[in-house]
């Protein structure tokens, strides 16, 4: 930023940007903003990933030896406390522009390299580490000898959109978000269209909610807004409660104005004057960079009473919630904000009749709200433009598991699943073969080899008889087993289930008894319990039908859609459980069975004394043997023995 | 508007606006529910009342859908009943198989549906969740272990009663209905109406019983169990008897108890008389010391209790006046004992009644003197039939005889008090007889035209007016004595409180009854009985004239005064 | 103690039921878990039923009513985790400190909290002891890390 007092900045942004229609067209305010935005700096700007994963990875660290480093060699730089760009495994990422040179981005910068990093890029040297690529500019030389970073294979095959500006400028700079092109679309929503249009507009562009259900948010919009009531209220669901998932945190750190400004459009479009960030307490650090944006939009008078002049009234409020799965459901969410129970209530009536506090409410999760302003800005047209006949847009996902490269992803819809994991992932990590994807916990579904071509669309989904879920996307190898899997989505609904109605309460609590029973061995069977393990399993099917068919939120609706997904995909596995006793990936522990190699055994007697059923024979000197039908299969054995006697069948 | 649904093929009106469930059940349709209550916002939490609505995805609940014109339902498709059987046989998966042991046996509405469902054979197999019962209360036991979570209990405590004494502790698989920190009833805020016993489904609510130590009692050469019959139990009986208008109530069970082995059987009613008579002579002195707000009836165990707990700054307006159960216990042990040369401490008194705060009422502190108790054991009216049905009696081949002096008898209003109003009334009745110049005026106490909306009266004596209200449940009088506070009147200077919906016809030791039939059939059993009475008022009863003819004040001589001052206390215990 | 809970409860000062869960983070976040005492003081403050609090205070995971351990193990149990090996950790962890998801061991010393995805999946499986991260542990790995903290403690007076 240049030596311009904040306030004349902000007079400027404010004056001469959000409120002139005029501004697109005048060439000569762009100088300007490239300094504001942070495209161009007058001295060495140094950007270290700091989100979550930036800062796990030791970006903290790093940060400080950049600090200590730049005053001990007392150079002036500016040094920004950055968002994450994506590629999580990068971390931490050091991005480095010097005046009138692209910016430079490098990876994997741990405190130790800071020095030699810095030493040679200063200098204008390019350092022999691992780097993403330069940043392409027009304004800006260019660095020889080094690729783009836009054609790295981790971006290359993405379309960023919603992406766009994480990673690349100061989360909690409300100038440079500005300069970016930010509350443009805001300020020209309220001074140009009524809330009607904009949820016509909306419609119009075909974007569905992310959050799972995949149900028109214009729609959904306009249902509040035809609503008569003295109060209604918007609601931006960034729970974000799926174990498998961090992308709505990601973006949320990285880019929190984006957030607030859709949450402003969003809560004109439905007539109302109040709207909610719920998020998850835990999450620290997007709601200090959060709050921190909204105070900084306060000041810009862009929040609050009488907006810019317009007459406008808008307050958003960080509502920090407790933690319940189930709060990403509606109308546990609203209850949860109303300091209750996160208890789901039956639909009708929908919460765009009576929601928060009975007013009409709109809720609507982060990834959904980030299109907003884009949409606005660049219109319907340009929002369909991408995507497939059905879903429009781009789709954001949390890539993990057995993958190369890992992050936070955004593709078209219509890409398919196996480009995301080979083109985009970069294929197995592992030696081991792919054998699945797993979207979400909500969706339960899996992506088997003989799918990979499906796109990522609504409706593709459907025929394939999957979901989309809310944008976990984590890729398992033959190492994982799938029967271990689903028990543990089944223990995960059953422990985050809230208790209210009979089939997810006591339905759930039912089926993971059938799956731990198919994972484990008893320790004494009996034989009425094979009798009822049998029973179980034959009722699985039914019963998870009946769950499905009855529960009274869509938690409790997807609680069997894992087991269902994995007996459909993957019933080889599921009866070599059952009627094998065996768990082929070796998962299941309790199903191994144990034998002694006498060649190795030396007879120390150290297994024999330890094992707790007593089904360890042999005398000291002489190999000692294993009577299967006592052991129980604890391996303890195993872990005792010095000589790797012990097996595992 | 009215509008037309097609249920199983079948059309059928409705009106817009209704659920889904009243419109089928009104055409008689039957819906099997467990979470719905009749008054109360559906929760749609049992999901029992699923139904298959043509062009819906998934099965609705018909408690919460309203009705849409021209939709197609199916009550009884496949999918429907598959869906209903398999949630009573997952609730029954985590249910003590104990119903031979169980006191609800025969009265389980989880019982009732897996027969109705055709459940034949155990289908989930599993863990039971471990829980503890709690006996801590002197009042209400819970077995949390028979709970289905309905929400039933849970609502009416907080939206009736406004106690919330018990609510949903922790989350999913082991949510459990339970008092705060789960430290038990005893320590809660409970008022031990017994509200939450009336609306369980199951056994997870009961009375803590006193059966057996009846029972024990009757079986002691030594001790002489003298049974308080409160009317509105004999009315009650009445009910499930299905006896016939104007036979004699008390003379049955006084007949049916002696064959028990009972040393005398009283009229609880007699003391209820003493009461109100009491009562309007407080009343008199409130109003002559011109102390602020109106008095408060005292006579409930559940609003006194609540009033300690909740509404200290209303302590000096409750009437300083002890309840029919402790009042008779008290005259039993002093008074009855002297002159018929008896050891109190060998005499246990049994109160009959329809309430379950009686029982905690009857071990309160200042209700026991040097270890002897005014009253020993309280058995509710379901205590009652067990007990009868344990000694082998049948009601029908039981000849009336007549209950035993000195109490033997009450007035019309005995009876009246059981329902909302008819304390105010005897209240006021009793005020008008020591202030009004009986030649000149006459006693008139006018219903408002809508007793939903207004319940209270004005009382004319001399040239003055008094103002004499009544409410049942605790929210009702609290909602009202807010009212008037914010409207600053003193207009009223009576206020009848029942904690129980409707008074003790809708007590929580009446017979388990859904809905408000019940109530309203006790309620007419009373008044048959007041048409034919000849002791119109507490006064008129000849052997409370007796009474007061002997202990002018009102107060019989000796140990008894300390007896019978009634004591409040502020309270402490979980808000 | 007392004038700090004095200052939470000024912050909201509107006394109204939506305050509730943001006054007992807020709490929590001083005293380290939600007593008795303090969860009566919070219903005399809010006029909310002690049970009522109680209810939904059990209904979070975050709500504590006993203190945490000296090491406070989070062990993050999401999707990722799970497929490398985060169970089995579970289950040793659970072995070695005797205690389950949410408990804190008769010593003090450490308490365990399962947690769904800390949003590090690639470095899985990871928990937090203390704030700090420890990445991609394996069985090993994690008997380790327990046994220098215990070292740590024991070199300690």
């Amino acid at each position: 930023m240049s030596s311009e007092s904040t306030q004349d900045v902000r007079n400027f942004l404010v004056d001469q940007i959000l409120l002139d229609p005029g501004r697109d067209a005048a060439v000569a305010l762009k100088k300007q903003l490239s300094y504001i935005s942070g495209d161009r700096v007058h001295k060495p700007m140094i950007y270290v990933g700091m989100a979550t994963c930036g800062r796990i990875a030791g970006a903290e660290k790093t940060f400080k030896a950049i600090k200590a480093y730049l005053s001990d060699h007392q150079i002036d730089a500016d040094l920004v406390e950055g968002g994450c760009n994506g590629f999580c495994q990068a971390e931490p990422i050091v991005d480095i522009q010097l005046p009138g040179k692209a910016r430079l981005s490098f990876s994997h910068i741990t405190d130790d390299l800071v020095q030699p990093l810095l030493d040679d890029v200063l200098n204008n040297i390019i350092p022999d580490m691992p780097a993403l690529g330069q940043y392409r500019s027009q304004l800006l030389q260019q660095w020889e000898q080094m690729p783009f970073i836009d054609e790295h294979p981790y971006f290359k095959h993405q379309h960023k959109v919603l992406l766009e500006l994480c990673g690349v400028i100061d989360p909690v700079s409300v100038s440079a978000y500005i300069a970016k092109g930010g509350y443009w679309a805001f300020t020209d929503t309220i001074s140009r269209y009524t809330p009607a249009r904009v949820c016509d507009i909306i419609e119009n562009s075909g974007l569905a909610g992310r959050g799972g259900g995949g149900y028109s948010t214009g729609k959904k919009w306009r249902l509040a807004l035809q609503t008569t009531s003295d109060q209604k209220y918007f609601v931006c669901n960034a729970v974000e409660s799926d174990p498998g998932s961090y992308m709505n945190r990601a973006i949320i750190e990285s880019n929190p104005h984006r957030l607030i400004e859709a949450l402003l459009i969003a809560t004109y479009a439905i007539g109302a004057t109040k709207a909610f960030i719920f998020i998850r307490k835990e999450f620290k650090l997007a709601i200090e960079r959060l709050e921190a944006a909204l105070e900084q939009a306060r000041a810009y008078g862009i929040t609050g009473h009488h907006i810019l002049d317009s007459g406008v009234n808008i307050e958003v409020v960080v509502k920090k919630g407790a933690r319940a799965f189930v709060c990403g459901e509606e109308t546990a969410l609203n209850s949860s904000i109303e300091g209750k129970r996160a208890m789901p209530s039956s639909k009708p009536p929908y919460p765009s009749e009576s929601g928060l506090w009975s007013k009409p409410t709109i809720v609507n999760n982060v990834e959904t709200l980030f299109n907003v302003p884009l949409i606005m800005r660049n219109g319907a047209e340009w929002f369909q433009s991408s995507g497939t006949d059905i879903s429009k847009g781009t789709k954001l996902f949390t890539l993990s598991g057995s993958v190369k490269r890992y992050g936070t992803v955004e593709v078209p819809m219509g890409t398919t699943f196996g480009d995301i994991l080979d083109k985009v992932g970069g294929g197995m990590s592992s030696d081991k073969e792919f054998k699945a994807i797993v979207l979400g916990i909500n969706s339960g579904s899996y992506i088997t080899k003989d799918i990979l071509d499906t796109q990522v669309d609504f409706d593709a989904l459907k025929n394939v008889g999957a979901a989309l879920g809310s944008g976990a996307f984590v890729v398992l190898d033959q190492g994982v087993c799938m029967v271990d899997l689903a028990r543990f989505f089944t223990a995960f609904f059953k422990k985050e289930s809230c208790g209210k109605c009979i089939p997810c309460r006591e339905g759930t609590a039912r089926m993971l008894e059938v799956m731990e029973n198919a994972t484990s061995r008893p320790s004494e069977n009996h034989s009425f319990q094979t009798l009822e393990r049998f029973k179980g399993v034959m009722q699985l099917k039914g019963l998870a039908a009946v769950i499905k068919d009855t529960s009274l939120c869509s938690l409790g609706k997807s609680s069997p859609n894992a087991i269902l997904n994995t007996l459909k995909h993957f019933k080889e596995e599921f009866d070599t459980h059952l009627f094998e006793r065996k768990c082929a990936a070796n998962v299941c522990t309790d199903l191994r069975i144990f034998s002694i190699d006498v060649e190795a055994c030396t007879g120390c007697t150290a297994c024999f004394k330890k094992c707790p059923v007593d089904a360890i024979i042999g005398s000291p000197r002489y190999p000692h043997f294993i009577v299967e039908e006592k052991c129980i299969g604890c391996g303890t054995c195993y872990d005792v023995c010095k000589f790797n006697a012990v097996l595992i069948k | 508007m009215e509008i037309q649904i097609d249920v199983n093929a079948k059309q059928i009106s409705a009106v817009e606006g209704e659920t889904l469930l009243t419109v089928l059940r009104k055409h008689g349709f039957k819906i099997p529910t467990m979470c719905h209550m009749n008054r109360f916002s559906p929760t749609g939490a049992c999901r029992l009342c699923v139904v298959e609505v043509e062009g819906k995805r998934d099965l609705i609940t018909s408690c919460s859908y309203p009705v849409e014109q021209g939709m197609k339902v199916r009550t009884n498709s496949q999918r429907v009943m598959r869906a209903r059987k398999s949630l009573v046989e997952l609730l029954l998966s985590n249910h003590p198989d104990d119903c031979l042991y169980c006191v609800r046996n025969g009265h389980c509405e989880l019982q009732w549906l897996a027969e109705e469902m055709n459940v034949k054979e155990r289908k989930y197999f599993g863990e039971k969740n471990a829980t503890y019962p709690d006996y801590s209360s002197t009042s209400v036991a819970r077995d949390p272990a028979k709970c289905v979570l309905c929400s039933r209990c849970v609502r009416i405590c907080e939206e009736v009663q406004l106690v919330t004494a018990i609510d949903f502790i922790s989350r999913g698989n082991q949510t459990k209905v339970n008092s705060a920190f789960n430290q038990g009833l005893n320590v809660s805020s409970c008022i031990h109406c017994g509200q939450c016993i009336q609306v369980c489904p199951t056994a997870a609510l009961t009375d803590i019983s006193h059966v057996e130590k009846v029972q024990a009692a009757l079986g002691n050469p030594r001790q002489k169990v003298v049974f308080l019959i409160n009317p509105g139990a004999s009315a009650s009986m009445a009910v499930e008897l299905k006896w016939k208008p104007g036979e004699n109530l008390g003379g049955r069970l006084a007949a049916a108890l002696r064959s028990c082995g009972a040393f005398r059987v009283f009229d609880m009613g007699y003391a209820t008389d003493l009461h109100i008579v009491e009562e309007a002579r407080m009343l008199a002195t409130h109003i002559r010391a011109g102390k602020p707000g109106p008095m408060l009836s005292s006579c409930c165990p559940a609003w006194v209790r609540y009033v300690e707990e909740f509404r200290s700054d209303l302590l000096d307006n409750l009437a300083p006046v002890k309840s029919s159960q402790q009042f008779l216990g008290t005259l039993v042990k002093t008074v009855y004992a002297h002159e018929n040369k008896l050891d109190a401490d060998t005499i246990f008194t049994v109160g009959v009644t329809p309430c379950v705060a009686n029982k905690y009422e009857a071990s309160r502190e200042e209700n026991t003197h040097r270890g002897i108790s005014e009253v020993d054991a309280v058995l509710t009216v379901r205590e009652l039939f067990h007990l009868l049905r344990a000694y082998g009696l049948e009601m029908k081949q039981i000849d009336e005889e007549l209950m035993d002096e000195p109490f033997a008898t009450s007035s019309a209003f005995a009876y009246k008090v059981n329902y909302t109003g008819g304390k105010a009334e005897a209240v006021a009745r009793e005020l008008f007889r020591i202030w009004a110049d009986s030649d000149k005026e006459t006693f008139k106490f006018n219903l408002p035209k809508n007793q939903a909306i207004k319940r209270e009266t004005r009382v004319k004596i001399g040239e003055r007016e008094f103002g004499f209200a009544w409410v049942s449940s605790i929210e009702e009088a609290d909602s009202y004595l807010r009212e008037i506070a914010e409207e600053g009147r003193d207009d009223i200077h009576y206020i009848e409180v029942m904690a129980c919906l409707g008074g003790c016809a809708g007590g929580g030791g009446q017979p388990i009854s859904r809905g408000f039939e019940k109530p309203l059939a006790r309620k007419r059993i009373c008044q048959d009985v007041e048409k034919g009475h000849s002791a119109k008022s507490a006064w008129e009863h000849a052997d409370i004239r007796a009474y007061y003819n002997k202990n002018k004040t009102g107060r019989p001589a000796g140990q008894a005064d300390e007896w019978l001052e009634a004591r409040f206390r502020e309270r402490t215990d979980l808000k | 103690m007392e004038s700090d809970f004095q200052q939470v409860f000024e912050q909201f000062p509107n006394k109204r039921r939506e305050d509730l869960i943001p006054l007992l983070q807020h709490i929590q976040d001083i005293h380290g878990f939600l007593s008795e005492e303090i969860i009566k003081k919070v219903g005399t403050y809010l006029d909310i039923s002690v049970n009522k609090i109680y209810g939904v205070a059990t209904f979070y995971d975050n709500f504590r009513f006993g203190p945490v351990g000296k090491y406070h193990i989070r062990l993050c149990h999401g999707t990722a985790c799970h497929v490398s090996g985060a169970g089995t950790l579970l289950k040793e962890l659970e072995k070695i400190l005797r205690i389950k998801d949410g408990e804190t061991d008769k010593q003090g010393l450490f308490s365990l909290e399962v947690v769904s995805c800390i949003g590090a999946c690639g470095l899985a499986p990871l928990l937090e002891i203390n704030e700090q991260y420890y990445t991609n542990i394996t069985l090993e790995s994690l008997k380790e890390l327990l046994v220098s903290f215990r070292e740590k403690e024991n070199l300690l007076p």
